[in-house]
């Protein structure tokens, strides 16, 4: 289609409303050709999903090393403050794995809320190429 | 076999020094200088038409706002609109500079852990404050769990104030360890095409082939868990609960 921009001012009152249902006629059109395309093809989500287990096994890890090197760094501090070296590094070490486990678990939990809240959206949208 | 770590190394472009401390600059500043302009000329220039049908630079810079925007308000709430110039700041400079790393004979700014655990240690200590400001002493309270008893208590405060102190360790760690590891795993399986040679040498080309789309995904993600951590840290000290 070409046209000036100007032609196209012109044109746009008395061709709105066509343009509008000729535009609407396109996309049911390629809504359908998308359908077609992936009835023919369904989605491959293995390699997505093994790379977002990954990425969430990878940040469980480093939730859980921080905690232990952070509680591992405050007790070693503390020693070498006070002089008690090594009872607080090894007191610390063990409530620094602790608050590990604790972000592990928030991390988890919020994991888990996120996952339920974008099921229970595309339910409700319920027009998933699956259920057709 | 070339050296895989060698992409990492940082060069001096210009020696300077400023009351005796070294602030040279490196390549690691002409890349942070780098991603500034580049976004820069993105919302600045890109917005210049402010046109209601946007050209294609305008629409990825408008993209990239109401990408943002929706990100703070999903998970702050209108509250965290306030700060969402600076979310959308730290979105788009790790976003740069990984994607600049990207590109081959450049460096990424981002695999250096005392760049990541500046930004994060920044983060942690803005968002600390804005704790304080909007709560006073009483976001110590955040610290103290509810419903445990009183003989627990001592125990479980310690644990939750190192649990607050490992987020700008695991904040920084995560962005860090994931561009080092995969800016080191291409630039070995690069070695390995080179090595290899004309016969044996396009499986490994064909693994960084997909290997590189892959990292331009994780550059991405990066970014993005970058910047929905802040929100959610930001979430913690607007509204108090975990």
């Amino acid at each position: 289609m070409v046209q000036t921009v100007n032609d196209r001012d012109k044109n746009r009152n008395r061709a709105g409303r066509s343009d509008n249902s000729a535009i609407n006629k396109r996309l049911t059109d390629l809504g359908e050709r998308l359908g077609d395309v992936k009835k023919r093809k369904p989605p491959t989500d293995d390699a997505e999903r093994r790379g977002n287990a990954m990425g969430i096994a990878f940040k469980v890890a480093t939730e859980l090393l921080a905690g232990v090197l952070v509680g591992g760094f405050i007790g070693w501090q503390l020693d070498s403050w006070l002089e008690t070296t090594p009872v607080l590094l090894l007191v610390f070490f063990v409530l620094g794995a602790g608050a590990g486990i604790l972000n592990v678990m928030r991390s988890a939990y919020r994991m888990q809320s996120d996952a339920a809240g974008a099921e229970k959206r595309s339910k409700q949208s319920g027009h998933t190429p699956e259920s057709e | 076999m070339p050296d895989p770590m060698h992409q990492f190394e940082i060069k001096r472009h210009l020696d300077l020094e400023l009351f005796g401390i070294d602030v040279s600059f490196t390549n690691s500043a002409l890349f942070m200088v780098l991603a500034i302009a580049a976004i820069s000329v993105l919302t600045i220039w890109g917005m210049r038409g402010r046109a209601l049908v946007p050209t294609r630079t305008q629409s990825v810079a408008e993209i990239s706002y109401e990408f943002v925007a929706g990100m703070v308000r999903d998970n702050v709430g209108t509250a965290g609109l306030k700060y969402f110039p600076f979310v959308f700041t730290v979105f788009m400079f790790v976003l740069f500079l990984n994607m600049l790393g990207m590109i081959p004979y450049s460096f990424t700014v981002t695999s250096h852990i005392i760049v990541t655990f500046a930004m994060a240690l920044a983060i942690f200590i803005g968002v600390t404050v804005i704790g304080f400001i909007n709560h006073g002493i009483g976001f110590l309270k955040f610290f103290v769990p509810s419903g445990v008893p009183v003989l627990l208590l001592p125990l479980l405060v310690v644990i939750e104030v190192i649990s607050y102190l490992t987020r700008p360790v695991s904040l920084s760690v995560r962005l860090f360890a994931n561009m080092m590891a995969g800016h080191t795993m291409l630039k070995v399986f690069g070695a390995f095409v080179v090595g290899l040679g004309l016969i044996g040498g396009w499986a490994p080309l064909a693994f960084m082939v997909a290997f590189t789309g892959l990292e331009i995904l994780v550059a991405f993600l990066q970014a993005y868990v970058f910047a929905i951590l802040t929100c959610i840290y930001l979430n913690d000290a607007i509204h108090m609960h975990h």
